[in-house]
């Protein structure tokens, strides 16, 4: 008896299927590492026939504090937006900053920024993976990728100073320097990192009950991703080779050499679970092969230029995107010419609108494909909430 | 990013007799400024004209117009609404802006042409208090259900406490503090 | 010859109160009640590196099996009332551990309009552990200085 999610969908929109609903509450406080969200289920049985998403228990006002602090000092209140992948967002920040100012950068400090968001951007899709195996029930996976971000941690403590939320970046540049030490250093984990990710991949990604429980589930279809408006892997994993580090050219991106990672439904439909899973152990060979690139062309310079202290932008707004571990992190700022402070700061996040796809994509389901489908969407709450 | 004027201009030409003008032209993002009534129109075009196809939306972001007048008093002078689309080929973008007044602030909403305009416009709802009509669900997102006020407006004032819970903490070295001795 | 000499090595005497306090230190059971950007350094704890479970402190998923809650992170009005709910769900006795400076005082966010300047105006707080966020050597510390509380309680006496 084969039962697909579509034939339930059609059965509950003609009639609820025996008419005895529970509702259930998938709380705010729940063990799964996403932070906190909360679902409303309406239940027969096991299948999901509506559900209701409620946001805003993480909600810390990060853009009306904006508006009281000058442009450089907001910049640790960005590493709180996405806290896995802090240096990301600092760059995304500071580029929205120097684009609206005419503010240069010097060489050196775009290279340690591009290497900065690489070694953050390995450490979010391990996070992100490890957390999926912790919700479909399996630990050692998940013990596996923090021994891993451990050394990564590690590592970013030479580089900038803490283990996380690094504040590494200043408006431009950088705020500490490296020497060749750690290059060396970097240049031997990486080494080991080829080795740990094939060692994870016959862990986890060949595994009979892993690929059962997650392929089919959740299928996205490309033009239900773009309609939903999903970003980064989500997006990549339904077929669409969007990458905005190759569309919209900042830092050094367009000298450098790698692939638009795509799912191509391995195991089952293009755009189900396990392609998103497989996109994002793809997109961290594909990083890895970016920072030893990155290791090859680093030269000598400085690491920060001269920025007026008292900096007041031009009258105007200005919109800009970079390319987050979790999709599409989006700075639109509003300056009114006259004061230290931004008049109206506003972040979008992809966490964000891969919410927006639960109240249609979750019904039809039962309830441990939920979970599964949700962790495979890699959804942080602050990024939701800020 | 990949903002061009031409873009820009194409859409003021093919959404025309609507009128639409351009302003920050020699910014690094021109913006195509419609009035409210217009908005939802020129949004469809801007989703289905073979030329434009801009399907994919980016951002809804919303701000609280005012001026401050040199004793400090803030007068409100309205909101202004951004959206952001971009075509799903090769991610260009063009950005649209509208202008609401300060009493009861109201436009249509776009949630049926792009699925994720719902959740953007219930965040607006919440911290600035514009209305969309005809949304299919329109409610507080961040903030409880039974906050008082729309926090993002300048002229918001915090209250003293929450269901009990005091808004302020004391400091609690105040009292040895040496200009309190 | 005094008793102690007498008796073979492997006895020893010792008080009730000493045996108590030092069982129930090596095994309290802590509530996951991660949040915020601290629940990231508190899964590091409990990662492979700085081990918490080789003190005996297991992390579980509900209030009522658990004697010690970590509240790691922000905590909105809008959690609030659920971290009150789950503070009553469990047993006597119970302690409180505020990892990081937004669960002591509001932290980073103390000028945010969502945000409880503090967990100490919802619940009592036994260790107030300071850092943003804190390292998993700290969160140690604040555990090891917990135990040290709980091996002096007189439990048995009122």
């Amino acid at each position: 008896m084969n039962i697909t999610q579509e034939d339930i969908r059609s059965r509950i929109e003609i009639n609820s299927i025996s008419g005895n609903e529970i509702e259930v509450n998938m709380g705010p406080h729940h063990p799964s590492t996403h932070g906190v969200i909360r679902f409303i289920l309406h239940l027969d049985g096991e299948i999901v026939v509506r559900a209701t998403p409620d946001v805003g228990y993480l909600h810390r006002s990060i853009e009306k504090i904006a508006e009281k602090l000058p442009y450089s000092a907001f910049m640790p209140y960005t590493d709180r937006v996405d806290y896995v992948a802090p240096v990301n967002c600092n760059v995304g920040y500071a580029l929205a900053v120097e684009t609206m100012g005419n503010l240069e950068v010097p060489e050196r400090a775009t290279w340690l920024r591009m290497l900065g968001m690489e070694l953050t951007r390995i450490a979010s899709h391990l996070l992100g993976v490890g957390a999926l195996t912790v919700d479909l029930g399996a630990y050692t996976p998940f013990v596996h990728a923090l021994r891993e971000r451990e050394h990564i941690f590690d590592l970013m403590e030479i580089l900038t100073g803490t283990r996380m939320n690094n504040n590494y970046v200043r408006l431009g540049g950088v705020c500490q320097n490296v020497n060749d030490d750690f290059f060396e250093k970097l240049s031997k984990y990486l080494d080991h990192f080829v080795l740990f990710m094939d060692e994870f991949e016959r862990l986890i990604g060949l595994n009979k009950i892993f690929i059962e429980r997650l392929k089919g589930i959740g299928v996205v279809k490309a033009e239900e991703a773009i309609h939903f408006s999903l970003s980064g892997p989500n997006l990549r994993g339904s077929g669409v080779d969007i990458d905005l580090r190759k569309t919209d050219n900042y830092c050094f991106y367009d000298q450098l050499d790698f692939n638009v990672v795509v799912g191509k439904g391995k195991f089952g439909a293009v755009g189900d679970s396990y392609d998103r899973y497989d996109v994002r152990i793809e997109e961290m060979k594909q990083s890895e092969k970016l920072l030893r690139q990155i290791l090859s062309r680093i030269k000598d310079g400085e690491i920060q230029a001269k920025v007026p202290k008292k900096l007041i932008l031009p009258e105007g707004e200005l919109y800009h995107r970079t390319e987050a571990p979790r999709g599409e992190l989006g700075f639109h700022i509003i300056s009114d010419g006259k004061n230290l402070t931004p008049y109206r700061v506003k972040i979008r996040t992809g966490s964000f609108t891969a919410m927006t796809t639960l109240s249609d994509k979750l019904k039809g389901m039962m309830v441990a494909d939920v979970i599964a489908y949700f962790a495979s969407l890699d959804v942080v709450a602050p990024e939701v909430d800020r | 990013m990949k903002y061009s004027i031409d873009i820009c201009d194409k859409l003021v030409q093919l959404v025309s007799p609507v009128s639409a003008e351009i302003i920050q032209r020699e910014s690094k993002m021109p913006i195509v400024k419609v009035s409210a009534q217009v908005l939802r129109k020129v949004i469809q075009i801007a989703m289905s004209n073979p030329e434009l196809k801009f399907n994919f939306l980016n951002n809804i972001s919303g701000t609280h117009l005012t001026e401050t007048s040199e004793e400090g008093e803030i007068k409100s002078r309205g909101f202004s609404l951004l959206y952001v689309l971009s075509r799903s080929d090769d991610f260009s973008s063009v950005v649209i802006g509208v202008d609401l007044p300060d009493l009861n602030p109201s436009v249509d909403s776009v949630d049926d042409i792009f699925g994720s305009a719902n959740w953007f416009e219930r965040e607006i709802y919440d911290l600035l208090g514009v209305v969309f009509n005809d949304s299919c669900d329109l409610r507080r997102i961040m903030l409880p259900d039974d906050w008082v006020g729309h926090p993002l407006r300048k002229d918001f004032q915090e209250k003293s406490s929450y269901n009990g819970i005091p808004t302020t903490r004391e400091d609690e070295l105040a009292a040895v503090r040496v200009d309190n001795l | 010859m005094s008793l102690y000499q007498e008796l073979p090595d492997n006895v020893f005497i010792t008080s009730i109160d000493d045996v108590l306090g030092w069982s129930r230190k090596h095994s309290l059971w802590w509530m996951v009640f991660g949040l915020a950007c601290c629940s990231i350094e508190l899964m590091h704890t409990g990662g492979p590196r700085a081990d918490i479970e080789r003190f005996g402190a297991a992390p579980r998923g509900t209030p009522r099996q658990s004697d010690l809650i970590i509240i790691a992170g922000t905590l909105t009005y809008k959690m609030a009332s659920r971290l009150k709910l789950l503070y009553e769900q469990m047993a006597e006795p119970r302690y409180v551990i505020s990892m990081g400076s937004c669960s002591n005082c509001g932290g980073l966010f103390s000028s945010a309009y969502s945000v409880v300047k503090g967990v100490d105006q919802i619940i009592p707080v036994d260790i107030y552990l300071q850092g943003c966020p804190p390292r998993p050597e700290a969160l140690l510390e604040a555990l090891v200085a917990l135990q040290g509380k709980v091996q002096k309680e007189k439990f048995l006496r009122k």
